[in-house]
């Protein structure tokens, strides 16, 4: 029996998956090393949750950009196209600022300041994404229009990216921490970080794949999908909200991770076609290895230096387009 | 006479607050071929549209006797297949992905296709001729393959009411033939089609004709009536007259 494209495009991924987090585990401070001990607590406490962690932010975006190109029926539809991005990273800039205001007022970092710090940076990004995508759907109002949608996250992503300026400008101190953050990081990947991308990543992909016959019927249009019985405008919104919490989650950990979520639903369509299920898990498959190879490549690369993963995935998801833009099926995106 | 697959009393639909259709009385006879035809602007696929219950609409609709309001989404789709205007996107799925897709009022949100549905799928690629395009992806066929494919996508459904909107537009001679002789095997089965056609000739070979002219009903007759040939000459400004050619009505430009 033959095997089937999407079984073996399955298998492969999985392989450079445990391929990719097994190099993630023999990259050090100093490059690559051959070999690895799981007794190692540097292993153990900073190599296995940054990898595992990179490559389940990575999985996320990957799933949200195969949403958002189903339910926008747009191949450019990425991640951040709901305003996502701009609202974790003015959380991100407003969690900064209060903790530089909490410093100036007693003068030294408790450690309960450091771990609010920390865990302030996480959660204002998660909610500075979630309030952007409901500040786009308000405006939109709701997510019946896809063209008064895409505008209305277009809006928000300006307006809130413009209010993180002037605050970054306000407080110049938090510049070096915000540059971090807009620039992608797995640095502060930890086990709990790690245990929580998880269960969203399963969240997510399960109800994904649970509402994935709304992205299939959509494929002809929103009437036809309707005259097919399904439940447009609830289904919609559900898929929305999984995009939501997808996107949150991954950017709240990981910072804004440029191109994953744009690239990984492309280069698996270029390479499978089908029900949508299916594209939704090797999408998020692909965006995992994408994901942990580049973490592998920025902290190798120029050893002992780190090159911001932000900047790689940028660089090799651009010249990836680039390349498809020139290709012959180019058609096909 | 056959009994009505749909019909409605006083249809009046409005589109952001302007009327589109008023009070439009019809009845479509089961297993009968009606086509609804007008100028542009006459409201041809809003009323197709209010009858698949896409668009809300006021007054009375019924399918197969059943209010459509009281049925559930599913049901809906089960007894009235959809076929749009020039459905576009799914460039990059397969001809049997396609049809596949007219499964999905059968399957529940739990389950994919089952054995029944891919043999239903398999029994449309035969009957329409798609075997040797079953693997290619849409963007790979031309205009009139891929209507073909279309419409075995609204047939996959199995409904017992088929509403097409403009089926054949941009479709050459040949096309149009096999065209009609689908409407026509399916109708000998008991398949209720309404369709909307722009070409008069085509629409003169159904079984009754709708005739819409700023979303109002003119007439509905049958291509026999001499009222309806009239209604036609005034509706279109005396510009072109209809005669009979061997055993069919010819629409001639004046």
């Amino acid at each position: 029996m033959i095997p089937s494209r999407a079984a073996v495009l399955t298998w492969s991924l999985l392989s450079f998956s445990l391929l990719a987090m097994a190099m993630g585990l023999m990259t050090g401070s100093h490059g690559w090393e051959w070999g690895f001990s799981w007794q190692d607590p540097i292993v153990q406490d900073i190599r296995l949750p940054r990898t595992l962690g990179a490559w389940l932010a990575g999985a996320l975006l990957g799933l949200s950009g195969a949403l958002a190109q189903g339910l926008f029926r747009n191949p450019l539809a990425d991640p951040y196209l709901l305003g996502s991005a701009s609202g974790a990273s003015l959380g991100v800039a407003i969690a900064l600022t209060m903790g530089l205001w909490g410093y100036a007022e007693t003068g030294q970092f408790s450690y309960a300041m450091q771990w609010w710090f920390r865990l302030g940076l996480t959660g204002m990004a998660f909610i500075g994404a979630w309030v952007a995508v409901l500040l786009t759907l308000m405006l939109a109002r709701g997510a019946e229009q896809t063209l008064r949608l895409l505008l209305a996250g277009v809006v928000v992503g300006v307006v809130l990216g413009a209010v993180t300026s002037l605050v970054t400008l306000a407080f110049p101190q938090t510049l070096p921490a915000m540059q971090s953050f807009l620039l992608g990081n797995t640095t502060m990947l930890s086990g709990q970080a790690c245990v929580m991308l998880a269960a969203v990543w399963l969240l997510c992909l399960a109800l994904s794949c649970l509402l994935s016959p709304l992205l299939d019927g959509l494929r002809l249009g929103e009437a036809t999908a309707q005259s097919l019985g399904l439940q447009v405008k609830p289904l919609r919104i559900l898929l929305l909200a999984v995009m939501g919490l997808a996107t949150a989650s991954a950017v709240a950990q990981t910072g804004l991770i440029a191109f994953v979520g744009l690239v990984a639903p492309h280069l698996v369509r270029s390479r499978l076609q089908g029900a949508y299920a299916s594209v939704l898990i090797l999408s998020s498959l692909m965006g995992g290895v994408l994901l942990t190879t580049a973490d592998v490549l920025a902290r190798g690369l120029w050893a002992p230096h780190e090159l911001p993963v932000g900047v790689l995935t940028g660089v090799l998801g651009g010249g990836y387009l680039l390349w498809r833009l020139h290709s012959p099926s180019v058609k096909a995106m | 006479m056959k009994p009505f697959a749909i019909e409605t009393k006083h249809l009046h639909v409005s589109m952001d607050k302007t009327p589109v259709l008023h009070s439009l009385d019809l009845s479509m006879e089961a297993g009968r071929w009606t086509c609804v035809v007008g100028p542009n602007g006459a409201g041809k696929s809003t009323l197709l549209k209010a009858l698949a219950g896409l668009i809300p609409s006021e007054g009375q609709l019924l399918v197969l006797g059943q209010p459509l309001f009281e049925m559930s989404d599913k049901d809906r789709a089960k007894r009235m297949a959809w076929l749009g205007q020039q459905e576009s996107g799914a460039d990059d799925l397969s001809v049997r992905d396609v049809l596949m897709l007219g499964r999905l009022p059968h399957q529940s949100l739990w389950a994919g296709a089952s054995s029944q549905d891919q043999s239903i799928v398999q029994a449309w690629i035969d009957r329409l001729q798609l075997g040797h395009l079953q693997d290619r992806s849409l963007l790979q066929l031309s205009g009139g393959e891929r209507q073909r494919v279309l419409l075995g996508r609204a047939l996959a459904v199995q409904a017992p009411i088929l509403l097409m909107d403009e089926p054949i537009a941009n479709v050459d001679i040949p096309h149009q033939s096999d065209w009609l002789q689908t409407v026509k095997q399916l109708t000998q089965q008991q398949t209720t089609v309404v369709s909307v056609l722009h070409d008069l000739n085509l629409a003169m070979r159904a079984d009754q004709v709708v005739l819409l002219h700023q979303g109002r009903l003119v007439i509905q007759a049958s291509p026999d009536d001499p009222l309806l040939h009239q209604a036609l000459i005034d509706v279109f400004e005396d510009r072109m007259s209809i005669q009979r050619v061997t055993d069919q009505w010819v629409v001639l430009p004046m």
